[in-house]
């Protein structure tokens, strides 16, 4: 789409948006909005899935044309939100969204520790730094490219996001800004890019992840906190946020020990990904590499990261809360 | 400035500990920084550990990914001090 078109299309989504949430109760909204959606799912959305073969450790292959047209639904109507920031704080907003392990980010707030969140591309990612802003924690997403291509809308966006003061995003041609970032905001670093150094970890057996260290070596710098965070969309704009178990601070030391910090963030995060496979984008999905299953001394099962007790519950937990949705989930098209 | 000896060690030292490659202090000298297997993040946190140890203000758009770490280390010792607020 020329650059011209997408300024339009991205001033009159941000103000159309705005203005029917102004007057139409949010059950309606979605009504109105799902046949736009519907509409542009029919459109391939490649940073869905990309080509990149499906990785068996996240159990079966969702499929491509199956659900992808459900997917490609949620995916547009998921973004929606983001062209609210300053709403999302309102009562009818806010409890879309439940946030789990607000607490690591208050206690680092009062201790006055810089925070570095690491994400993977999974479900609506691109809502984390609005939610966490809606619940008065500043948060700057670092986006790779350049500050001056930050596109149209999300310029708008920024205008009007909580925290105006706090800059909407950091671009890799700003890593200054990042690496002198102080703890009055938290910064979002994607785990599962292939830029700069990166560390390969066992995930389960035959299967590793290739795993981005900026964010390690960010919060080593900064001698901040690194939390693991996923966002998971549970359908009918409903949506949940988990600031996982941080990064031990023996891995974040001086020389930083990368790969028993990324088996950590992996630890925390993968249990997420199997429990919505659906969820996991382009990105996540080129992370994941067959490897051959590391060998381990007889008498052992096979080497794999132990995945933590309280996740396994949480993922159990997702699993049921998902099939209690599904009529909503349904509904959706 | 301080003592450039002091500034070369740091920066070797530095670099070693990100993990660059070669090891040895000799031939990271002669090595481009593209070639020492770091990325631009491990050569921002230089810049600033360096700026706050020997208080210079080093101009990042002058370094180019081409230029080996001894032209690095020379380019850092030809930049000003960091202006000091009262």
């Amino acid at each position: 789409m020329p650059a011209a078109l997408r300024r339009i299309v991205g001033f009159a989504t941000f103000h159309v948006l705005r203005i029917l949430d102004d007057w139409v109760p949010l059950g309606l909204l979605r009504g109105v909005l799902l046949p736009w959606a519907a509409l542009r799912g029919l459109f391939p959305t490649p940073s869905l899935r990309g080509k990149h073969p499906w990785p068996r450790c996240l159990g079966s292959d969702p499929g491509r044309r199956s659900i992808s047209w459900r997917q490609s639904i949620r995916h547009h109507m998921d973004r929606l939100p983001a062209f609210l920031p300053d709403r999302l704080s309102e009562p009818r907003w806010r409890d879309r969204c439940e946030v789990a392990g607000l607490e690591r980010l208050e206690a680092a707030r009062r201790a006055g520790r810089p925070v570095v969140l690491g994400f993977c591309h999974f479900g609506p990612f691109g809502l984390i730094a609005s939610w966490l802003r809606a619940r008065g924690y500043p948060t700057i997403p670092l986006v790779a490219g350049m500050a001056r291509n930050r596109p149209y809308h999300h310029r708008l966006r920024d205008r009007c996001m909580p925290f105006p003061e706090v800059p909407g995003a950091l671009y890799t041609d700003q890593l200054r800004e990042v690496t002198e970032l102080g703890s009055n905001a938290s910064l979002l670093v994607a785990l599962d890019v292939r830029a700069g150094r990166t560390v390969t970890v066992p995930v389960t057996e035959g299967w590793a992840f290739c795993l981005a260290t900026g964010a390690i070596r960010i919060a080593a710098q900064k001698q901040g906190l690194l939390l693991p965070c996923s966002m998971v969309s549970l359908g009918g704009w409903r949506f949940r946020l988990v600031l996982g178990r941080p990064v031990p601070e023996e891995f974040l030391g001086p020389v930083p020990d990368l790969e028993r910090a990324a088996a950590h963030l992996v630890a925390e995060l993968f249990p997420f990904h199997q429990a919505h496979p659906d969820q996991c984008r382009r990105e996540l999905i080129g992370s994941f590499r067959e490897a051959p299953i590391p060998a381990s001394p007889p008498g052992e099962s096979p080497r794999s990261l132990p995945l933590p007790a309280d996740l396994q519950a949480s993922q159990t937990k997702m699993a049921t809360e998902d099939s209690e949705l599904t009529t909503t989930s349904h509904a959706d098209p | 400035m301080t003592d450039p000896i002091d500034l070369q060690d740091f920066i070797v030292a530095r670099l070693q500990k990100a993990g660059a490659t070669p090891p040895n202090s000799a031939e990271i000298l002669e090595s481009r920084l593209e070639n020492t297997g770091l990325d631009s993040l491990d050569f921002m946190q230089l810049i600033v550990a360096i700026e706050k140890t020997y208080g210079v203000a080093v101009d990042d758009s002058r370094l180019r990914s081409n230029m080996t770490v001894a032209e690095f280390i020379a380019e850092v010792r030809k930049c000003p001090a960091a202006p000091t607020h009262p």
